[in-house]
């Protein structure tokens, strides 16, 4: 797994006011913390993070943080535990780092990702990938930075499951050996289109109904079930 | 149309539509999807007709997910009805919508296809709505 240089600086204020006022400044409220470690409040730059995140795909990489604590610079190895990301603003609001020890097993989530064509999607197949993540635990020189899967060789109706997935040794995964990761389903027939398009003519037939109507009918149309 | 099979009170209060969604909004699902960007109400009927204008796009292949249901019923007075004498009948069935809450999901379709099937959903929508992918920090 490849290792990302990020800058972080210690803080000793916390509370919303103060976390907003760094945001303000274009900084994102973290915090480090780890086995047997004493947790430290950081604060990181904002658009630093997004970098390190959106072009390294830092999500499963380990991040290697240089901590300014005053005069004192202290250099961490860690991974991203956890991110709160503002919904509406797609911008992060605070960070947690998890330090990794070489000599303990750690657990993450890697990203699945899927090789290949299946040939079941030539046959006019449907791909479906239900799982995009998998729990695995190990030391963290043996965890890889994503699982790859080989899927060219599924057909209609076959699916890949977790317990399908050949790890390298010493991972362990963590997940349901019964968990779906990927399927190639049969793709909806064209009468179901056709269904369709009769009932959306009903709905604007109702519609170019309905501003004249006064009628007391319940919203099911069905005063008995209520 | 989406309404619910059973449901314990027929007439509910309004409500208010407060705060950002705390759930429903993440793409759980697809590769691409629809999020509300200011709270209100989709009737069933808004639902339906946006979910028709996504599949009627995409034709065939893709996969859609709809992830809000109309639970609220919304009562109406009879025109030219005088004031009083109670509470409407229920009309239609709503979905109550916060800030942030993602509306539909797609897989399945090229970003192109989805982004255009989604900007053909928000017309048939009440409300302002934004496309939307799984990275994590997308601008779009």
């Amino acid at each position: 797994m490849k290792t990302i240089k990020l800058k972080a600086e210690a803080r000793t204020e916390s509370g919303k006011g103060f976390a907003r006022k760094l945001r303000e400044e274009g900084f994102v409220p973290a915090v480090f913390y780890g086995y047997e470690v004493e947790s430290i409040m950081l604060k990181v730059s904002s658009a630093d993070l997004i970098k390190v995140i959106e072009k390294e795909r830092s999500e499963t990489s380990f991040i290697k943080l240089s901590i300014k604590e005053g005069d004192k610079k202290t250099e961490k190895i860690s991974v991203i535990k956890d991110i709160q990301i503002d919904t509406i603003k797609r911008k992060p609001i605070h960070v947690d780092f998890y330090e990794i020890k070489m000599d303990r097993e750690v657990t993450l989530d890697l990203p699945i990702l899927l090789i290949g064509d299946p040939v079941g999607v030539e046959a006019g197949g449907e791909l479906q990938q239900v799982k995009r993540e998998l729990k695995v635990s190990g030391l963290p020189s043996a965890i890889p930075e994503a699982i790859e899967l080989d899927i060219s060789a599924l057909e209609i109706g076959n699916s890949i499951k977790v317990g399908d997935v050949k790890l390298a040794e010493g991972i362990k995964c963590l997940d349901t050996e019964d968990g779906v990761i990927a399927t190639v389903a049969t793709k909806r027939v064209s009468v179901l289109v056709e269904a369709e398009e009769a009932e959306e003519e009903a709905i604007e037939g109702e519609e170019k109904e309905a501003p004249g109507e006064e009628t007391e009918t319940s919203p099911t149309g069905d005063e008995e079930n209520i | 149309m989406l309404s619910p099979k059973r449901f314990k009170y027929r007439k509910l209060q309004k409500g208010r539509i407060g705060g950002t969604a705390q759930k429903g909004n993440k793409i759980d699902f697809g590769e691409c999807g629809l999020q509300a960007m200011e709270p209100g109400r989709i009737t069933a009927r808004q639902i339906e007709s946006a979910r028709i204008a996504i599949t009627r796009h995409v034709k065939r292949g893709g996969k859609i997910w709809i992830r809000i249901f109309p639970h609220k019923s919304v009562t109406k007075k009879p025109a030219e009805t005088r004031m009083g004498k109670g509470k409407g009948s229920p009309e239609e069935w709503v979905a109550v919508v916060r800030k942030g809450t993602i509306l539909y999901e797609i897989e399945g379709v090229s970003r192109d296809v989805a982004r255009e099937a989604m900007r053909l959903a928000s017309q048939k929508l009440p409300i302002a709505t934004k496309f939307l992918t799984r990275e994590i920090f997308d601008e779009n």
